[in-house]
């Protein structure tokens, strides 16, 4: 009776949006980057306290958004790759050297991306603070202060108006902030 | 915005589709001229404006003019039947309906509404409201946002207003709430007005605003 071959379809959804939100403000001398803990899949928390903010080095901290699995296995990666690097120069990988690693891994991953927002944040070489931005695919910028995520429209505009008065002005930062400025600031 | 016996409203000046901008001189918050309509003109110019009341209209250009239009015949025809100002409350219910009387065909405009009303003792309120575009009202105790950057005007007006604001404080507050939003808003911008509204006065100022 049912001889005909009806059409069906399959899919399979490889990514899923786990909200939050991260940010990250250079100072002169010092970078603040932050992120909040809930894991979430649509309205359904799934969990209160998953961490997106990940020490790399004693100078340089990386914030993950948006696909947390996906998140998770970059920073791994990220992780496992400045390990070798250690252990092929007897050094940390410095800050900016960091950022192009990350271009690179997420370029690598063109056309089948990590859907990851990351901010990289920590202190240069030269011991200045820096906040650099990235895109799911790579593209890169460093930035006086950044903000991404569920809240990105939110926040971005009042980092703008708080701790990068003079972004009008110049490219980034020459903010000499000290810390208790930037404390009040998240009272 | 509400402040210490004052509002302020405020917005930008473009005019565009999309991506393409048309005019940076779009008055989104014309001047009211419903405290100012009575029913002899000659007894207009030596009443004293007590009863300040502005309306903001972002949304679809042509609905601005339209709406504009018919409040502006709505309130006068109140003035003439009442023989009194309109209240901003009333104002606020009357924008309501208009609207919802297109609830399935809505006018493409998201109302903002700030003004002083007057108490039974012979006070002022400062008064706030913003709708939907079928005129469901947010009476807010603080502000109230509307337009493409609206997300944008809450996160910092979230972060920077505070309650009992004196007029130039609140005229700084609003002022930079709207620029520092605009600014990261690819469809606003191009210029900026605010008109705080006070007890005896308002004060209109126009704003320097970033072109690009």
């Amino acid at each position: 009776m049912d001889s005909i071959a009806h059409p069906t379809q399959r899919q399979f959804s490889p990514y899923s949006d786990n909200g939050g939100t991260i940010l990250a403000i250079a100072g002169a001398d010092f970078t603040v980057i932050a992120g909040d803990t809930r894991q979430s899949e649509g309205y359904s928390i799934q969990t209160r306290y998953a961490p997106k903010v990940f020490p790399l080095t004693d100078r340089a901290v990386l914030a993950v958004n948006g696909f947390a699995a996906d998140g998770n296995m970059f920073v791994k990666k990220v992780k496992q790759r400045l390990e070798w690097y250690r252990h092929a120069h007897s050094k940390d990988m410095p800050l900016r050297a960091i950022a192009r690693l990350i271009q690179t891994m997420l370029y690598a991953r063109r056309f089948f991306p990590f859907y990851v927002y990351n901010i990289l944040g920590g202190i240069e070489e030269d011991g200045t603070g820096a906040v650099y931005s990235f895109d799911p695919v790579g593209s890169y910028e460093r930035e006086a202060c950044r903000a991404a995520g569920a809240a990105q429209s939110l926040v971005q505009p009042f980092l703008d108006n708080q701790a990068c008065p003079f972004i009008h002005t110049s490219p980034f930062v020459v903010l000499t902030v000290d810390n208790r400025d930037i404390a009040d600031l998240f009272q | 915005m509400v402040g210490k016996d004052c509002v302020a409203i405020a917005s930008d000046l473009r005019l565009g589709t999309q991506a393409l901008g048309i005019s940076s001189n779009f008055q989104r918050v014309p001047v009211s001229h419903f405290s100012r309509v009575c029913p002899s003109l000659t007894i207009c110019q030596v009443f004293p404006i007590t009863d300040r009341l502005y309306v903001g209209l972002p949304g679809l250009g042509t609905d601005v003019t339209t709406l504009y239009e018919r409040f502006r015949y709505r309130v006068n025809m109140y003035t003439i039947k009442e023989e009194r100002e309109i209240h901003p409350e009333t104002f606020t219910h009357m924008v309501s309906s208009t609207l919802y009387e297109h609830r399935f065909g809505p006018y493409f405009i998201e109302p903002v509404v700030a003004g002083l009303s007057k108490l039974p003792t012979g006070g002022l309120k400062p008064f706030i409201a913003a709708m939907d575009l079928i005129g469901c009202i947010n009476f807010a105790k603080d502000f109230v946002v509307a337009g493409t950057a609206s997300s944008k005007l809450y996160g910092v007006a979230e972060g920077l207003w505070e309650p009992d604001l004196e007029p130039e404080d609140l005229f700084e507050t609003i002022s930079q709430t709207l620029l520092n939003a605009v600014d990261r808003d690819a469809f606003s911008g191009w210029g900026a007005v605010v008109h705080v509204i006070t007890k005896d006065r308002v004060i209109s100022r126009t704003l320097k605003a970033r072109m690009d």
